[in-house]
């Protein structure tokens, strides 16, 4: 496991993704298409956030993205030095972490899978909490946890796997609002040490503008992009930053995109 | 957890002084609880309660074994693989409908009148409430955790055995209390009728047939005891394997 560097990260080439599924009235032949045609590069390291209407098939994109779901047609392609696989960090913390086990046997799961001895995982996992610099009780259980903590325990999950890409579906929908605040600054400094390539889906614009490299924005059903636009701001970024005329800048013109497409 | 006064029995017992002790119900029925004390330490100390006692308990011990060995490895299957579910669910919902009193006299035919039959009877009530738990269980893990797992690259075999299966465990400790309750039942019920010198069951009936009413309620209460201690020693393996369901869980 190469930490120091982006040695795995991997850059992502989505070409013209479609999916739709059954539909549900009785006629058999209707289907309901999700995603209309999508293309989306990301380099290797880069942070992008997505932001677009509920229900507009976000999630579908991410599990297509992931190898949860096949696609209709198009592809997607991972590249690296190798390395193909892909993290993901799901919105429910509550039942994404497995409660039976220990907080660092949740982070060292994957090389339990992988068939890694326990000793050495652990070994393992607690470098890694150390490298991130997470403080949480190594053989406490993740529900003893706050939110937060459990969040940036999948992370770290994710991580030990060697994600290439890492990949969070409103990871911080289901925080309460202060802790959003300080989990959205770990996650800025895990990426800032770890630069593992990130796709982050939010419904809120300004922890998407605050975290990316490039904000891209999706239409309703069937989903495509209609606009991205980069994020030059400077890093690392805090909370002053969003009083900059910057920021301000580009959330005005992302929302007023934004508005025009929902409006069509 | 803090335990509060246990108001039921202690209501319970100073209603049945109130009646016993003055008459009110013929002894022959409700004898004094310090009648009921004496035989219980008489039936105690001659061995014979603890003999009755260990064969209910070896019984049930034997029959709600096997009822688990069978009820979830076939509830965990049902639950989880929906080719093993439709070829099973009508058998299944079909033998739940039998009161298992029904099948006793068959089993007597085929296993005798010995302990086998018993162990039997105890074996299939607890087995079918053991596996519809279990599979409940499965069917109700979570699909986050399975999704995680699948993210991750987890094999089939292992997302069953390191996912589904311990999420499914609460559950399956929910049928194993109700089945050892069940198999409690059906083992009294045929050490009263059937073929045996032992067991609480037969310490009851006996005493039952010669009016011997404070032996009849020192083995209803011995019943009770045993059900209770072994529902304890459950709920004891609960809390320990199971502390993510505990009182502690913050939410």
């Amino acid at each position: 496991m190469n930490l120091e560097s982006n040695h795995s990260a991997a850059s992502v080439s989505v070409r013209n993704l479609r999916k739709s599924f059954p539909g549900s009235g009785d006629d058999q032949t209707s289907r309901l298409s999700v995603l209309g045609g999508i293309d989306l590069d990301v380099a290797k390291g880069e942070f992008v956030s997505f932001f677009g209407p509920n229900g507009c098939g976000k999630t579908t994109f991410l599990s297509v993205l992931s190898g949860l779901l096949p696609a209709d047609e198009g592809t997607v392609s991972i590249d690296s030095a190798g390395q193909t696989h892909v993290g993901v960090i799901f919105q429910n913390y509550r039942e994404s972490l497995y409660p039976w086990l220990r907080n660092i046997d949740n982070v060292a799961f994957p090389l339990e899978l992988q068939g890694v001895s326990r000793s050495k995982r652990r070994e393992q996992a607690q470098q890694l909490l150390e490298f991130l610099g997470l403080k949480i009780p190594r053989d406490g259980y993740p529900y003893q946890l706050s939110g937060g903590q459990q969040q940036l325990l999948s992370i770290a999950r994710a991580l030990i796997f060697n994600a290439g890409v890492l990949v969070m579906d409103e990871p911080f929908a289901s925080l309460d609002y202060s802790t959003r605040f300080t989990v959205r600054d770990r996650v800025q400094e895990i990426w800032t040490k770890t630069r593992t390539t990130t796709l982050f889906v939010s419904h809120n614009i300004e922890e998407a503008i605050y975290l990316a490299d490039r904000l891209v924005l999706f239409s309703k059903k069937p989903m495509r992009i209609i606009k991205e636009i980069p994020v030059p701001l400077p890093r690392p970024r805090g909370a002053s930053i969003l009083e900059s005329e910057d920021f301000f800048r580009i959330q005005v013109q992302a929302l007023k995109v934004f508005k025009e497409a929902m409006l069509q | 957890m803090k335990r509060g006064i246990p108001w039921g029995i202690i209501v319970l017992l100073a209603l049945w002084c109130l009646l016993s002790f003055p008459k009110l119900i013929d002894p022959l029925y409700l004898p004094t609880p310090v009648a009921v004390l004496r035989e219980f330490w008489a039936s105690v100390s001659s061995g014979l309660l603890p003999r009755h006692a260990a064969a209910t308990v070896y019984r049930l011990v034997v029959g709600f074994s096997a009822g688990a060995l069978v009820g979830i490895p076939v509830g965990l299957l049902m639950g989880y693989s929906k080719r093993v579910y439709s070829a099973l669910e009508a058998l299944i919902e079909v033998l739940r409908a039998i009161p298992v009193i029904a099948l006793f006299p068959l089993f007597l035919i085929f296993f005798g009148l010995g302990d086998r039959s018993k162990f039997i009877v105890a074996a299939w009530s607890s087995s079918l409430v053991i596996l519809i738990n279990t599979m409940y269980g499965v069917q109700h893990s979570s699909t986050v955790r399975r999704m995680v797992a699948r993210s991750l690259k987890a094999s089939e075999w292992q997302i069953f055995w390191k996912v589904v299966l311990p999420d499914a465990l609460p559950e399956i400790l929910v049928g194993l209390r109700t089945g050892v309750s069940i198999a409690l039942i059906v083992v009294l019920m045929t050490e009263m009728f059937l073929g045996t010198q032992k067991g609480i069951g037969q310490m009851i009936y006996n005493a039952h047939l010669m009016y011997d009413t404070p032996t009849m309620y020192v083995g209803i209460i011995a019943s009770g005891v045993v059900g209770y201690g072994l529902n304890l020693l459950l709920l004891t393996a609960q809390r320990k394997v199971i502390h993510w369901k505990g009182d502690f869980q913050n939410e």
